[in-house]
């Protein structure tokens, strides 16, 4: 009698089974899904707030330049993009040369492509596809578009646990930014040495100082 | 617990308090390199000839600065944007039997169908391929060269190699461009008509420059080592053409014709 009893009551719970399962894939699933829209949406709202920048013709080329800065290191992992161009050679440099190093690197990367606002000529872009790569790292593909000409794919890589995503890599049609400084500033280092680098990162940066003034 | 256990376990603790001096310099050493690494099949291709190819590299922007980019700067001044990339539209629809040839070579039947039918739409809707018509119904143009077919047999690129005057190559694709030379049938012209394929190379190696001059220009004044930059940029480029994962991601999207 009560083994009758405690089948009838295991498998009437039995019935909430596959109900269970179905509850259980879907909250597996969502997140991945949500979290690949939310890539999408930081790539969307950063690039919708820098063209609306650029795109002020109320403001200077030197005042948008100061919010784009801002813009950029708010939303690039330089550090995180400075350990993985230094590649091994990151084991091989003391402390005081790594601090010096990211701190030139961050300089180095914003001077080098921030300015380049000034050529913007009126392309647009739209996003693509957006998939997970890793924990919490995810690839943005987009394409720039313009006008009577073939468009340009152009992907962000990013990464940020916590919430905090950041950009880590732009891919310009297969060509990636920190694979090729990788390659770079490792010829450099091999060749002539982590000083040298630290020399030449120093000598990009004053340049750059000097002719801004 | 009687009084062995709990010296055991006071024991235990102090061995284990004993390593945690080691466990913090694992929590703060610096991390190295993220694990994944995705770039990893894309690496730059080996460089054996790397003095040498230097040499070329310095003479190659020797012949730049005084000759080719002056003339492909003074083109993109003069001419305007629209026609310049008519012209490239023009060159590359000439270039079609090239990449028809390479995709059947491939097996590729959905760019040899695609290439056929976009020369075909192009040279007539699209005015002597000036207008790129076929992108814009489905037909996105992929290239293909007798360098990217030996990859996709196989075969590597061997060493990385600086080309006179031509630039950036490798022995496996400086190889494939003689034989692309056997698949242009503009090589097979009359000899009267000899000038022909020099005047169309020409018109694509100032096109061409022009359009690369402000991603050049930004190389050669940001870079710290511009042989590497452009070694690293072609690996990429070539691998990212072999590979042929991009080009499905590019959406087709008209209103990028107005």
């Amino acid at each position: 009698m009560f083994f009758k009893e405690y089948m009838r009551s295991t498998f009437s719970k039995l019935k909430f089974l596959p109900l269970a399962v179905l509850a259980a894939a879907l909250f597996l699933s969502l997140p991945a899904l949500a979290q690949t829209d939310s890539a999408k949406k930081y790539v969307q709202d950063v690039g919708d707030k820098v063209l609306a920048i650029i795109s002020n013709k109320s403001q200077s080329d030197d005042a948008k330049e100061k919010k784009l800065i801002g813009i950029f290191n708010q939303t690039v992992d330089t550090e995180w993009m400075s350990r993985f161009v230094l590649g091994h050679y990151y084991r091989q440099a003391t402390p005081a040369q790594l601090k010096k190093y990211k701190d030139l690197y961050r300089q180095y990367v914003l001077e080098s492509y921030v300015p380049k606002f000034r050529q913007y000529t009126g392309e647009k872009f739209q996003i693509t596809s957006a998939r997970q790569d890793g924990d919490s790292e995810y690839l943005v593909q987009t394409e720039i578009l313009r006008p009577n000409q073939e468009s340009v794919r152009v992907d962000y890589r990013l990464a940020g646990k916590g919430g905090g995503l950041k950009i880590v890599d732009i891919i310009v049609e297969g060509v990636s930014l920190i694979n090729t400084q990788r390659s770079e500033f490792g010829s450099v280092i091999s060749r002539e040495g982590f000083d040298s680098l630290i020399t030449k990162l120093d000598g990009m940066v004053k340049d750059y100082n000097s002719a801004h003034g | 617990m009687n009084k062995f256990h709990s010296g055991l376990f006071f024991l235990a603790t102090l061995i284990i308090a004993a390593f945690a001096p080691l466990s913090s310099y694992a929590v703060h050493a610096p991390q190295p390199v993220p694990e994944t690494d995705y770039y990893a099949e894309g690496k730059d291709m080996p460089d054996y000839l790397e003095p040498m190819n230097r040499g070329i590299f310095e003479f190659n922007s020797f012949a730049d600065r005084i000759l080719l980019h002056p003339i492909a700067s003074a083109y993109k001044d003069i001419v305007p944007e629209q026609s310049r990339a008519a012209t490239g539209r023009f060159l590359r629809n000439l270039a079609s039997p090239i990449v028809l040839a390479n995709s059947m070579l491939q097996g590729d039947v959905e760019n040899s169908f695609a290439t056929f039918w976009r020369f075909c739409i192009n040279s007539t809707l699209g005015l002597g391929g000036l207008f790129d018509v076929g992108s814009q119904i489905g037909m996105p143009y992929k290239k293909e060269d007798f360098g990217l077919t030996m990859g996709h047999y196989g075969v590597d690129h061997g060493t990385y190699l600086v080309l006179p005057i031509l630039g950036p190559s490798s022995l496996r694709d400086g190889t494939g461009m003689i034989v692309d030379l056997f698949f242009d049938p503009l090589n097979y012209l009359p000899s009267d008509y000899d000038y022909v394929p020099y005047v169309l190379d020409s018109a694509r190696v100032v096109n061409g420059r022009a359009a690369a001059l402000d991603f050049t220009d930004t190389v050669d004044k940001v870079s710290l080592d511009p042989y590497a930059t452009y070694r690293s940029g072609y690996s990429q480029r070539r691998y990212d053409m072999l590979k042929g994962d991009g080009n499905g991601a590019r959406s087709n999207d008209i209103s990028a014709f107005k």
